[in-house]
């Protein structure tokens, strides 16, 4: 039972990592048509900035470690904001040449962070509570995946409100199911593409800064290794669904860790069958509609 | 003088040529139908006049140029669209559809509710969930909520039953008097109903200008570019 408590957290603390990912993907296809492999590099990006403000400062107290996670969000978010005005605005509606854009800038910011930061993984700290283990029903979890789990709420609690509430919200809800009506209403649907991006990097910046806690460390290829199930998140999700991505977020997560321990480490295997099934039964997947 | 002129106009989908040197002239009121069969490029010619898709070609628009600009200031020159199929936001609810078109600081709200007394008694419907006739309510109260200075209309009665069609016409007729409308319409008796002007499409060219009442007071034109009978209801190919 403690085992099973155990990997269902640690689950839902890699679900809340994929979701911080997925989130930025799902609404960047939804509206925009662009596949963003150039994603995992703003939580990359995300994570040294917030390695850089725990060499500078510390992240040991909470107000450092808060410092670090706006900075890493900010920096994800200004990373994709100049993704989205120097790349991808110029090739608007030419998706191909989009998603090899971005192929070629995750590829070159991996060997530039490479550059700047080493090939190696750095060690990171933060908060000495984040060390230790709270034990529920004799399960002893690391306290990180608690804050995983709360900061993908609290993100995705911030942009559903963001979407409900804010005329930028209604534009980008109404972009993702119809763009073409949105310009025909004479509304500058570009800028709802740049804050989206803006939105989506700031998630995996946040996210960037979170996962180097988990994992222990930075490294350049750290967002890389979560974009593939990131994607494959988005997809079981239904593109342009943000409730999906966080379902299926979970879903993988959890199955992921599951199968991993009770499996013989077959939890690779069982996301790439599970999204096989999903394509199969439900192509638009579980919340997801059809794009216009 | 016309308010929307169009000159040389082509435009493509996807590869493919679906308007092709089209000319022709909307003068500054009453309402102005594009006519033609099924797929000779009415719907298009709407489209490409907006930038919504590729086009060549000289759209001025009260003796300016527009035709460089991209579709969100085309449309802020005081152009409204009423797409065909309605194009409403399904998972948005009325409101917000309504809301989301509001780009005048002062839209007509109390002009549109009440043209659509209906539509505002369900303003917290999710709008995928209204009727066809609601949809084309909202797709035409968007339209009006703005100061326009023009209406693209499309196909306004497609699929609608007769009570409605009678409505939508009725909103038309009220908006002509104060808006000039262009109108593409399959149904022949609305036209008969709004139009004055009218222009006749065949394989994505002008091949007919003139009055509307001619044009649907002769059997030999009818048959010539609709396909109908002059007293028929709705031009051919259905």
């Amino acid at each position: 039972m403690e085992t099973l408590i155990l990997l269902l957290v640690t689950g839902l603390g890699l679900g809340a990592l994929y979701f911080l990912i997925a989130s930025g993907l799902s609404l960047i296809y939804g509206l925009m048509g662009v596949l963003n492999f150039a994603h995992g590099s703003f939580l990359t990006f995300g994570g040294f900035a917030g390695m850089e403000v725990a060499r500078r400062i510390g992240a040991e107290t909470w107000p450092q470690f808060v410092l670090a996670l706006i900075v890493g969000g900010a920096a994800g978010a200004l990373f994709a904001s100049l993704t989205e005005l120097l790349l991808i605005r110029p090739l608007y509606l030419r998706h191909i040449e989009q998603a090899l854009i971005t192929v070629g800038l995750s590829l070159a910011s991996v060997a530039l962070m490479e550059g700047v930061w080493g090939a190696d993984p750095i060690y990171v700290s933060g908060p000495p509570i984040l060390s230790e283990v709270t034990e529920i029903a004799g399960a002893r979890i690391p306290n990180d995946r608690f804050l995983l789990i709360l900061g993908a709420v609290v993100i995705l609690a911030g942009i559903l409100l963001f979407l409900r509430y804010t005329r930028f919200g209604l534009i980008i809800r109404a972009g993702v199911e119809n763009r073409s009506m949105v310009t025909a209403l004479g509304i500058d649907v570009r800028t709802a593409f740049t804050l989206v991006f803006a939105i989506g990097g700031a998630a995996a910046g946040i996210g960037g800064v979170l996962a180097s806690q988990y994992f222990g460390y930075v490294s350049p290829h750290i967002g890389g290794t979560l974009l593939i199930f990131a994607f494959i998140v988005t997809i079981i999700g239904g593109l342009g669904s943000l409730v999906g991505a966080a379902i299926a977020s979970v879903i993988v997560g959890v199955l992921q860790q599951l199968a991993n321990f009770y499996l013989g480490g077959t939890g690779d295997l069982i996301v790439v069958v599970l999204l096989a099934l999903v394509l199969l039964l439900r192509p638009t997947g579980l919340l997801g509609k059809r794009a216009h | 003088m016309s308010l929307l002129s169009v000159k040389n106009l082509h435009a493509k989908i996807a590869g493919q040529q679906v308007v092709e040197d089209v000319s022709f002239e909307v003068p500054a009121s009453g309402v102005t139908a594009v006519l033609g069969r099924n797929g000779v490029g009415k719907s298009s010619t709407l489209k490409a006049l907006l930038g919504l898709i590729d086009r060549t070609g000289e759209v001025s628009f009260d003796g300016k140029r527009i035709d460089g600009l991209p579709t969100h200031k085309i449309i802020r020159k005081g152009i409204g669209y009423v797409p065909e199929d309605r194009e409403i936001f399904s998972s948005l609810s009325v409101a917000e559809n309504l809301r989301l078109a509001e780009r005048d600081s002062k839209p007509n709200r109390e002009m549109v509710e009440e043209l659509f007394p209906d539509i505002y008694s369900r303003l917290n419907q999710r709008a995928g969930t209204l009727s066809g006739g609601q949809q084309q309510m909202v797709s035409l109260a968007r339209a009006l909520l703005n100061n326009n200075r023009i209406l693209l209309v499309d196909e306004p009665t497609k699929g609608l039953a007769p009570k409605i069609v009678t409505q939508v016409t009725e909103v038309l007729r009220k908006a002509a008097e104060s808006v000039p409308i262009l109108l593409v319409e399959q149904n022949l008796k609305v036209v008969k109903q709004l139009a004055g002007p009218c222009i006749v499409l065949e394989g994505g060219q002008v091949v007919h200008t003139g009055s509307s009442s001619e044009l649907l007071s002769s059997d030999e034109l009818t048959m010539k570019y609709l396909g109908v009978h002059s007293g028929s209801k709705d031009t051919g190919a259905k």
